[in-house]
């Protein structure tokens, strides 16, 4: 070893012992008004640490609801044979949800199901904490509600529990990410932009407030810039929810290449409209031998993207990262 | 988000010294590796190597600060900061004058001990591109610390 290299060595050594570690983990997830905050409900995040691997058992029996089934369109083909069935939800996409549930029953409890990111809301409270978490305590052949998202970020679920914050004093908004969210999103690198403009309209997803607003006029000071809009469009949410149930039951039944499965996401795209961003997530190997993927239906960004199968059937997220108060 | 907070008091302390040695700067270090977490928790489900996406996204991003000359303006150099003895100060400061992408070679080289094929895919670059910036890197210190 030259003397160069033991300079090297002892120099990075020594500089890498005297650096210095903050830690702010809960700072990454911590969504706050940018504005003086009230007080703060006492307890709450307390509570909430001691809370934050509880789900909220929600019951899957009963029977898919008439108006689940059969309102996607057959898509066209693209090159790749669709199976208009892909797109539908049916009893056999349900059962993959029953089947994913039993499978984690004894490390959730009896009634968990698996969330979808279709399910995805923000719950923003005063002076409390931040939840980016799911409203996902319904079975899952029902949709979505203003109830459910209320009451999820009202009663809380996961590390949210008992806020304490009566129903009727939220609002629910439509929150999109800002130019620069999308600008970062990309340069990260991670995500390649196939289809779509990240500078155009996209489709938004809940934001509820812990106070009356008008959503409009809302200033957040998130840690993702993001703006407020009145109009849910909660028809829009449900209607990629259901492509999201059919699409992911279709590929755990059908174990897709990748191939197939970034032609179902196109096709998925093509049906929610072309405000939504078809994106390849550059993570992902699209060569493994094997493997099933299947299409992604992210609905904060408003970006569709395959992974693998094996991975991306979400569990309710642990928000125990969400607590520190604004 | 399972395992994000695990996985954050596990790796932060590795990925701050890391980020600290290719940036030269605490705090530029601390930016970078909190930044990389941020966007690692929007995609956290998906991610099927997280520490391997960790790494990589904290040397790439490390690179990316010095690449915008923002270091500068938003973090005074703290070089000297280390309470090196003089020995070594010299090559610590010599380190911050070579370019940014033949430092971080030699970090990923003489500080993580990674391989040749390792230091390639996390710089996302051949093999070949890797032996050639050590060797520039290591004839840039040479001439560095004899000026």
């Amino acid at each position: 070893m030259s003397n160069l290299d033991t300079r090297l060595r002892e120099t990075f050594d020594r500089v890498a012992e005297s650096t210095k570690v903050n830690r702010r983990v809960d700072e990454i997830v911590t969504v706050r008004r940018s504005r003086t905050m009230p007080k703060l409900v006492a307890g709450v995040a307390a509570f909430a640490a001691v809370v934050a691997f509880f789900v909220f058992p929600i019951l899957l029996s009963g029977t898919p609801d008439d108006d689940v089934a059969g309102e996607i369109a057959a898509p066209a083909d693209a090159g790749l044979t669709i199976d208009p069935s892909w797109l539908t939800v049916d009893d056999d996409d349900l059962a993959i949800f029953v089947a994913l549930a039993d499978s984690a029953a004894e490390a959730h409890g009896a009634g968990w199901r698996p969330s979808l990111r279709t399910e995805a809301v923000w719950c923003l409270h005063e002076g409390g904490p931040g939840a980016d978490t799911r409203a996902s305590d319904f079975p899952i052949q029902e949709s979505l509600t203003v109830e459910a998202l209320t009451t999820t970020c009202a009663t809380g679920n996961d590390s949210a529990r008992n806020l304490e914050t009566p129903p009727e004093t939220l609002t629910v908004c439509r929150g999109v990410f800002a130019e620069s969210a999308y600008a970062e999103w990309v340069e990260s690198g991670e995500y390649r932009v196939i289809a779509g403009d990240i500078d155009g309209i996209h489709p938004g997803f809940p934001v509820v407030l812990g106070w009356q607003s008008d959503c409009l006029s809302e200033v957040l000071d998130t840690t993702v810039e993001v703006a407020l809009t009145d109009d849910l469009a909660l028809d829009q949410i449900n209607h990629a929810r259901q492509l999201e149930i059919a699409v992911t039951g279709a590929s755990h039944i059908n174990c897709f290449d990748y191939q197939e499965a970034s032609a179902l996401a196109d096709e998925a795209r093509r049906i929610l409209g072309t405000n939504w961003l078809r994106v390849e997530f550059t993570a992902v190997d699209p060569n493994l031998a094997g493997y099933c993927y299947q299409p992604t239906l992210d609905l904060q960004f408003g970006a569709i993207y395959v992974t693998g199968v094996d991975q991306p059937i979400a569990e309710n997220p642990d928000t125990s990262t969400t607590l520190p108060s604004g | 988000m399972g395992g994000f907070r695990e996985v954050y008091e596990t790796a932060l302390p590795r990925l701050v010294r890391l980020a600290h040695l290719i940036t030269g700067s605490n705090s530029a270090a601390e930016d970078v590796v909190h930044d990389v977490f941020v966007a690692a928790y929007r995609k956290w489900e998906n991610l099927e190597d997280p520490d391997g996406y960790l790494y990589r996204a904290v040397v790439n991003r490390s690179r990316s600060v010095l690449r915008r000359r923002s270091l500068e303006s938003r973090h005074p150099a703290e070089l000297s900061a280390a309470d090196l003895p003089p020995e070594l100060d010299h090559v610590w400061i010599a380190l911050s004058r070579i370019p940014v992408k033949r430092r971080t070679a030699l970090v990923l080289r003489y500080y993580a001990d990674l391989p040749i094929d390792g230091i390639a895919e996390v710089m996302g670059v051949r093999p070949a591109t890797v032996r050639s910036l050590i060797h520039r890197g290591y004839l840039s210190m040479k001439k560095e610390l004899n000026a």
